[in-house]
């Protein structure tokens, strides 16, 4: 399904018709009795006995922490060593040959360690580090929460990046916001639940924002174009070709001519025809101004490094991230990435590469957060930023560092989680996770935790089995909840 | 389930032989120790997951009773008397294994770790005695094999004989009046377009309405019957629930440039009217299926690609578990496409509601896993067979053929001589002379061997005359030991040559010891060797001082395979400065005129494979070799490595019959047993196959199956609205050899076929909204090809001309790819990644799945696609180019003959009159009429009577 589709399914929420819950229900444990149905007919517009049934009891377990979550992802893995895990005895370490356990021969191999590119310092007053790589956004570190012993399965891309987003390498599974979707609707009935800005076209591509087995209208709507981090958010086929007049001319008359064809039956779908292209006709006029970046105000564009030319194309992700946020979206998810065989911060021999690439996402990160944190909204919006995996300690083909699932870094921030924090520990190195460790189903788990879902209960019942985010693994990690 | 693991868990305990202190006979130090020292570990770190007081037993293992730890969880018992070391609780607290680590949130203190270690020391004390908890269901196959889908059919109808005495007696006793026949326009084309995806012609309309009768009608069924456009309807049916696709999915969606092939075959089948049984024998077996002549053979070859048409993740690094991935893929859909079972669902444990236990998957796990379906590498393929080219083809194949074999053999030639001269081995040779290759080499005949090795040379590419295996016999301790003198310190490369094989030990522990150096490294040997198919690295060090080097392979108590050990090698990083043989000048001169040779022929013949034209081929499978054909272990919690017991190659229990004749069922050692698989599966007495199939027939004419969830007919699924009738159509199918077209003709001659769909405001209507009884036609939506085809239709754009590969030649990658192709839309490539925006638009089948019905979404992007699309307002103004050419139109004849066309109907006065004031009242009708013409022409597409059969 392309962005257009799944975006109208949220616009219009639920299904038209009772013909369309049917193939669901198939696998799921709704049903549409027909008491439901009757309730169906009797309202004046049936979506919201329609829309009870469409969720599988799926009330959150506690009151939420986090209504929404904006998920940065940073395709290919940025280096915790050159980030955030300051690690002395790397730097001490230097051009030694160390035994590491290497991920991908999967077997001890002899490494020479490579210290951090960067400078590293304490940052405000928790004091937590940061390499100089990010230094805009370290002017948040009181803001966030550090998990630095992230650990993940799949050693090359594809497979980590789809169990970053589906908890599973290579099955077809549903991708965390079409989890959260289902789970918890939309906040805002004439929004998507689930929005992902500009995703990566490769490595698992529509996978990692797809619905799976889950209702098709779970799918993450896709504003703008995979694989172009540059793309301007737009939904297809929203604009005529014609002029306003004969657009509405048409309309009129193929709403007369479907009133005629239905004339006599009692058929709901054929109600559903009618109401799809009544909403279709109002999507025009509203969904266009989902995200509304040229009319910002200078200083809002500003903090979000829009107008310059690295920050600008994340920048606006961000700004529309937190447009979507503000408008009610539930799990937004931006990218930095693009659609070159080797993701973006997948610095095998080009180490200093990621200077370049912080300083596309700095400043929009930082502005992201500031304008969170004024506007109230970051208390109850979860930020996420992180990869697929992270990477070696030891370097790769002169001044590069291979792929790391072994442990890695990613942050948290506002919604429910204890700022200026720090959790969890690599080794002295900063290659294996080995204190308090988290496991990316364990963030997962904790997330929905933190939006009120028990990962356990949030289950979904396909072809006879109930199937989770967390499969039956899975640890919140209540240590780092405020 | 698990108390099925347990029942495996307290086998493989069984011989331990250790008996655990019972309450009563701890000494009072003990017990003090364990409520001091271990209740408290357990307790603040373990309860939390493995206790009943959390309500949690993770992994099937309780921490909080003695009988938990003794009977153990999913791996095995977790602790064992006064074993410290083979105590799974020990190493998992040790974090040893990186995937055993508990507690998962950290390590324990080195404190708390010993504490434990010397509770097993000590035997274990425990006073805690409460019971394994044994309540819930269990898994009774007996009991659940009582549901109506495993039984067997019924056969004795009384004096119902067609559709119509099914249905008409179950809506008479129901007290329902079932509506009239749908008006003959309508009933046409219902007809047309479920018999060959198209919409029915004017002329075609125009004749059966003058004559609206029962064989006018059977007229026009048996002539659509006969198209191949049926096969491309019905075909593409078939395709749905094979999950076909033109690229794999995962993480780099592969392209699939064959798949074309298994979809040509497919739909050629349902034209000709392939016996279903015999095509799912194909789909499963092709490969072991006698033949009459080649051509057959290929197309049974190209049946096979059915099992590696998955959506699959070909770069997992794990090839094991990329291997039970694609497997348990295979299983999963052969079972819900063929047979309506979720069996899947019995990869982990016994499936929770249907009588198939976890043994019963993994005896078809050992079928697919004695089968060639996958080529490794980094990013590894599916198995491809090559197939016969075209005759053009072939000639430009054969001199190249030609060309490239002359230049083998000068090759060979040239390498044979070095390789008398110890030089470049051969890589065809079997043996490979130690002479041939630099640095120092230890052969295993100079190996100093500990306990009894078997020499070998059964599996080609080794060092020497032999090489050696353990027997895989784990019980007694063995060791090779290579020993070699090291000239000087520095930087050394060590190598291992081993016989790579599937049933070799997956952990084979190799101590490097000497010269400044204590190293283990791990080997798995099922992984073939990277260095010429013959050494494998096991790693670079810095050797600080010269002397005597040993290297020792050494076989594990448990290991799941053959140990092997070869050669070994050690190499230079600074350079060939290590001694190795010497020849004399002549034949360095030789070897050097020999060494240039090769090195011209090589890049010949490089050059000329560079320029070579593609062999054709077809995904497909084919058996491994008679020697690794084998049953497969349980995996315990299906987790590859995490092995149980063998399970024998078999089927469902559950689906076996009494009187089945077990001989011809039988699975020999020399295959993988997918024939008997496939016959199985299609034997007549099959309680499942022939009612799915009847099932699926039945709903893409009748809207809805018989057994509404099509996919699923086990315990979770619908039950039949009308079992006899199914199995009544069951028998049918069988009877008539399992032809569709004989099935299909017989629902569409039925009155239920041919009902009206308009409910009205009837009593039925609210009686049975759901229409089980059958009362009235569904209403039911034209699928995406349908919609396509009949948009290309009018237009005049549709390009019958279907078949042949689905990529262009040159397809990098499905991101981006322009679908700009005219053909019938089955012939549009079905990526998995990027799909064409038709089909997410109009509810395409999901690639990734078996999908026996498809969705029907009336959503808003559906209207605004039918709206504003450029491929809509494009086909629009094509369709009605058509009518309007310059030539000046009575408004209301050509009005008409847009419906006729369009809708295969002419319009009511009301539609008539609407549509004239909608054209007239455009406000440049006068000065641009065709504007208006592809105005209604768009609203037509739009329209409930052309997306929808009436």
């Amino acid at each position: 399904m392309d962005s257009a589709s799944a975006l109208a399914l949220w616009l219009n929420r639920f299904p038209l018709s009772p013909l369309n819950a049917r193939e669901p229900l198939l696998y799921t444990t709704m049903n549409l009795h027909p008491t439901r149905r009757s309730l169906l007919q009797s309202t004046a517009c049936g979506f919201g006995g329609l829309a009870m049934s469409s969720f599988a009891d799926q009330t959150p377990i506690q009151a939420p922490r986090a209504k929404r979550v904006i998920f940065l992802f940073m395709q290919g893995g940025p280096s915790q060593v050159d980030t955030y895990d300051y690690k002395p005895e790397l730097i001490k370490a230097h051009d030694q040959t160390v035994d590491f356990h290497v991920p991908r021969s999967r077997e001890i191999e002899q490494r020479t360690v490579m210290k951090p590119l960067w400078d590293f310092q304490q940052h405000g007053e928790c004091g937590r580090w940061s390499s100089s790589l990010f230094p805009e956004v370290a002017k948040h570190v009181d803001d966030l929460c550090f998990i630095h012993s992230m650990h993940t399965e799949g050693v090359a891309h594809g497979p980590a990046t789809l169990f970053l987003h589906t908890g599973a390498t290579n099955l077809v599974r549903p991708s965390m916001g079409a989890w959260v979707s289902y789970g918890l609707g939309a906040e805002n009935a004439n929004l998507p639940a689930f929005v992902c800005v500009n995703p990566p076209a490769n490595k698992g591509g529509p996978r990692n924002y797809g619905n799976a087995f889950l209702p098709a209208f779970h799918q993450g709507t896709v504003l703008g174009q995979p694989g172009n981090p540059n793309a301007r958010p737009e939904i297809k086929n929203l604009k005529s070709p014609l002029g306003d007049d004969a657009v509405l001319r048409e309309h009129q008359f193929l709403k007369e001519l479907n009133r005629a064809q239905s004339r006599g039956t009692t058929d709901t779908v054929l109600d559903g025809v009618i109401h799809s292209h009544e909403l279709a006709w109002r999507m025009q006029s509203q969904a266009a101004d989902l995200i509304d970046i040229e009319n910002s105000t200078r200083e809002t564009r500003e903090i979000y490094g829009i107008g310059d030319e690295a920050t600008d194309g994340f920048g606006r992700q961000c700004l529309a991230a937190r447009q979507l946020a503000e408008s009610g979206v539930r799990f937004i998810q931006i990218n930095h990435c693009d659609n070159s065989s080797t993701p973006v911060w997948d610095q095998h021999s080009n180490m200093p590469k990621h200077e370049t690439l912080a300083g596309q996402v700095d400043k929009p990160i930082a502005g992201l957060l500031a304008d969170l944190k004024r506007r109230g909204l970051l208390e109850d919006t979860l930020v996420w930023w992180g990869a697929e995996f992270g990477r070696t300690p030891f370097s790769q083909a002169n001044q590069g560092r291979d792929h790391n699932p072994r442990g890695f870094t990613t942050w948290l921030a506002g919604g429910g989680v204890k700022p200026g924090f720090a959790y969890g520990a690599t080794d002295e190195f900063g290659f294996q996770a080995v204190e308090n460790k988290v496991h990316m189903h364990d963030l997962h788990a904790t997330i929905l935790d933190l939006m009120g879902l028990d990962h356990e209960k949030l289950t979904y019942n396909y072809a006879g089995r109930d199937f989770r985010l967390t499969d039956v693994h899975g640890r919140v990690v209540r240590e780092i909840m405020a | 389930m698990r108390f099925v693991f347990g029942a495996i868990a307290t086998a493989l305990l069984s011989g331990v032989g250790a008996t655990p202190c019972g309450a009563k006979e701890i000494p009072e130090a003990d017990l003090r120790f364990f409520e001091n020292r271990i209740r408290p570990i357990l307790v603040e770190h373990c309860y939390e997951c493995h206790s009943e007081e959390a309500g949690k037993r993770k992994g099937g293992l309780w921490l909080d009773r003695r009988a938990g730890w003794e009977d153990g969880g999913d791996s095995g018992p977790s602790a064992i008397v006064h074993d410290v070391e083979g105590s799974l609780l020990i190493k998992t607290v040790r974090y040893t294994d990186p995937d055993l680590e508990m507690p998962p949130e950290g390590k324990l203190s080195p404190q708390d770790i010993s504490d434990l270690e010397t509770w097993v020391a000590k035997g274990l004390p425990d006073p805690r005695d409460k019971m394994m908890d044994e309540s819930g269901e269990g898994f009774d196959l007996e009991k659940r094999k009582q549901y109506w889908s495993y039984q067997p059919r019924k056969k004795a109808f009384g004096d119902r004989d067609s559709i119509d005495d099914f249905i008409n007696f179950r809506l008479a006793s129901e007290g329902f009046e079932p509506l009239p026949a749908a008006s003959p326009e309508a009933l046409l084309r219902r007809a047309k377009i479920d018999l060959t995806g198209l919409i029915p012609k004017p002329e075609e309309i125009e004749s059966y309405t003058a004559n609206p009768d029962h064989e006018s009608y059977e007229h026009f069924v048996d002539a659509w019957l006969g198209t191949h456009a049926f096969g491309e309807r019905w075909g593409r049916h078939w395709l749905d629930i094979v999950r076909y696709a033109d690229s794999s999915g995962g993480g780099r969606a592969l392209a699939f440039p064959n798949a074309w092939r298994l979809r040509d075959y497919v739909i050629d089948s349902f034209a000709d009217d392939r016996p279903l049984d015999e095509l799912i024998r194909a789909h499963v077996a092709g490969d072991l299926l006698p033949f009459e002549d080649p051509s057959e053979r290929v197309e049974n070859l190209i049946a096979t690609g059915f099992l590696v048409m998955g959506p699959i993740n070909y770069e997992n690094q794990n090839k094991d578990e990329l291997e039970f991935d694609i497997i348990d893929e295979q299983i999963d859909t052969l079972g819900r496409a063929f047979m309506g079972q979720t069996l899947g669902c019995a990869r982990c444990h016994d499936h929770k509601f249907d009588p198939i236990p976890t043994s019963d998957y993994y005896a078809m796990a050992g079928i697919f896993k004695s089968t060639d379906f996958v080529t490794h590498a980094n990013v590894s393929k599916w198995h491809t067979e090559p197939v016969p080219p075209s005759s053009d083809a072939k000639e430009v194949l054969d001199a190249h053929a030609e060309g490239e074999k002359s230049f083998q053999t000068v090759i060979s030639e040239l390498k044979q001589e070095l390789a008398l001269l110890g030089r470049g081995a051969g890589s065809r040779v079997a043996s490979v002379p130690i002479l041939s290759l630099p640095g120092i080499v230890v052969d295993g005949s100079d190996a100093i061997l500990e306990g009894e090795w078997q020499e070998s040379t059964s599996t080609p590419r080794y060092v020497g005359g032999y090489y050696l295996h353990d027997l895989h016999e784990g019980t007694i301790p063995k060791s090779v030991r290579f020993e070699f003198e090291l000239p000087h310190s520095g930087r050394f490369e060590i190598r291992i040559a081993y016989s790579a094989a599937p049933n070799r030990n997956t952990a084979v522990p190799v101590t490097i010891e000497g010269g400044g150096i204590a190293k283990t490294v791990t080997v798995n040997q099922r992984i073939r060797p990277e260095h010429d198919r013959l050494f494998h690295t096991l790693g670079k060090w810095e050797f600080t001082k010269a002397g005597r080097i040993s290297v020792t392979v050494r076989n594990t108590p448990n290991g799941d395979g053959h140990v092997m050990a070869d050669a070994i090698q050690c190499l230079s990083e600074a350079g060939n400065e290590l001694p190795s043989s010497e020849l004399s000048e002549v034949e360095k001169t030789r070897v050097t005129q020999l060494e240039a040779d090769l090195k011209v022929a090589e890049a010949s013949l490089q050059k000329l494979l560079k320029s070579a034209p593609r062999i054709p081929k077809a995904m497909s499978v084919v058996d491994l070799k008679a020697e690794e054909i084998s049953d497969t272990e349980i995996r315990i919690r299906g987790v590859e490595a995490n092995r149980g017991p063998v399970a024998p190659r078999g089927f469902l229990q559950a689906a076996v019959w009494n009187e089945m004749d077990r001989e011809s069922f039988e699975i020999s050692d020399a295959q993988s047993g997918r024939l008997e698989l496939a016959r199985w599966i299609t034997a007549p007495q099959n309680p499942l196959t022939a009612r799915v199939m009847v099932n699926r027939i039945w709903l893409h004419l009748m809207g809805e199956g018989l057994v509404r969830t099509a996919d699923n007919f086990g315990i979770t699924g619908e039950k039949p609205t009308h079992p006899e009738l199914l199995d009544f159509l069951a028998g049918r199918l069988i009877d008539s050899g399992w032809s569709t077209k004989a099935l299909v003709k017989e629902i569409m001659m039925s009155d239920a076929y041919a009902r009206c769909s308009r409910a009205g405001e009837l009593m039925q209507a609210k009686a049975d909204p759901e229409n089980k009884l059958y009362w009235r036609a569904h209403l039911r939506p034209l699928d995406v090809e349908a919609l396509r085809d009949a948009i290309l239709t009018l237009s005049g754009e549709l390009d019958l001309n279907g078949g042949g590969p689905s990529l262009p030649k040159k397809f990098k990658s499905e991101f981006g790819h322009q679908f700009v192709t005219l053909k019938r839309t089955v012939y549009v490539p079905a990526f998995r990644n990027s799909g064409y925006e038709m089909f997410s638009v109009f509810d395409f089948a999901n690639p990734n799945f078996t999908v026996g019905k498809r969705a029907d979404s009336t959503i808003p992007t559906q209207a605004l696609f039918l709206t504003n699309s450029s491929f809509v307002h494009e086909q629009a103004e094509k369709a009605a180019a058509r009518f309007v050419n310059g030539e000046t139109l009575d408004i209301e004849d050509t009005i008409r003959a847009v419906f006729l066309h369009t809708l295969a109907r002419t319009p009511t006065a009301e539609e008539l009159e609407l549509t004239v004031d909608f054209m007239e009242r455009d406000p440049n009708w006068e000065t641009n009429p065709s504007a208006a013409w592809t105005a209604l022409q768009r609203s037509l597409f739009g329209s409930i009577d052309f997306r929808y059969l009436r």
